[in-house]
């Protein structure tokens, strides 16, 4: 007996061979490594938060002072000036 | 002792202190000088005869103020300039690795906003070259310069602030803030002009023309044609 071994090859094949490309390609997975960027407005506002605690830490004990030796704070007060910055 | 003042110095420069440049006072210094200072000062911003600035100085409102007051701000800034430098300095010092250094500029605009914090409503903030706004004004003036800067609304030749585009006009937030804008500008240019005897149209075009000059660059403003163009 002559047993037909199934031949590989033909449309068929073809066919086969363009089904396994194009799962193959949507199966690639590509891992990006990001570099770590350091937002440029993160810096900023780190300065900014030096600067005031620098500030607060300064005229601290001269805003306490003025305070406590002033009554209603540092509010009120007459005005020469309307809304557009005219002074009078 | 000039081998001891070196070494005092190579020693602040070890540990971060900052060392004031040669005739500069220090922060102690500096803190004496303020404290004199600030009860004077603090009468003054509350007689609307000096106000702050938005880049952190303080500066008279009225530029012809007699010389007792322009002494006072010539010193207190020459102070604020000092002590600027002296904590960007510090800042530098205590983070070396930092890619982005601080400045005098950046402690300044710091004080800037801490100053308008802590000032009383009425107070006066010179928010650009003649230009000065009550403290309790600020919140709106930011709002108007957010709307500028996203280019939704300019100045105008009426010294009114105008939306640009028609599409904008629906926009209650956007017509809102320039409603609140106009109607206190109007009745501004009414005040000064029965103040100083003039007609209103002299006032509205003082008002213009200042406004136009301190738009800054990319803000919309509409010409004598009718046209906005971009400064």
């Amino acid at each position: 007996m002559i047993q037909r071994i199934p031949r590989f090859g033909g449309p068929k094949a073809l066919m086969a061979t363009i089904g396994i490309g194009i799962v193959g390609m949507g199966c690639t997975h590509t891992i990006k490594v990001e570099p770590i960027k350091v937002e440029p407005i993160d810096i900023t506002l780190h300065i900014y938060l030096e600067a005031d605690e620098k500030l607060d830490a300064f005229f601290g004990d001269l805003e306490e002072t003025a305070s406590a030796g002033s009554v209603g704070g540092r509010s009120g007060g007459g005005s020469n000036m309307g809304a557009t910055g005219e002074v009078k | 002792m000039k081998r001891m003042m070196i070494a005092a110095c190579v020693m602040c420069a070890m540990t971060g202190a900052s060392v004031p440049a040669m005739g500069q006072p220090s922060k102690d210094e500096l803190k004496v000088q303020f404290k004199n200072r600030d009860g004077e000062l603090r009468d003054l911003k509350k007689s609307g005869t000096v106000g702050e600035t938005v880049d952190g100085y303080v500066e008279a409102v009225d530029a012809a103020s007699d010389a007792t007051v322009a002494n006072l701000v010539k010193a207190e800034n020459a102070d604020r300039r000092t002590l600027y430098q002296i904590l960007a300095d510090e800042i530098n010092a205590e983070n070396p690795k930092a890619p982005v250094k601080a400045t005098m500029e950046t402690v300044a605009i710091r004080n800037a906003a801490r100053n308008v914090e802590k000032a009383g409503g009425d107070e006066y903030l010179r928010v650009g070259k003649g230009h000065w706004i009550r403290v309790k004004d600020f919140p709106r003036f930011q709002k108007v310069t957010k709307l500028k800067t996203q280019g939704k609304v300019g100045e105008t030749p009426t010294g009114l602030l105008e939306i640009v585009k028609d599409a904008d006009r629906s926009d209650a937030a956007v017509s809102g803030v320039v409603d609140e804008e106009n109607k206190a500008r109007t009745a501004e240019f009414a005040a000064v002009a029965q103040r100083e005897g003039t007609d209103v149209s002299a006032i509205v075009r003082r008002m213009a023309d200042r406004n136009a000059a301190n738009a800054r660059i990319g803000d919309m403003v509409k010409d004598s044609g009718g046209s906005w163009k971009k400064k």
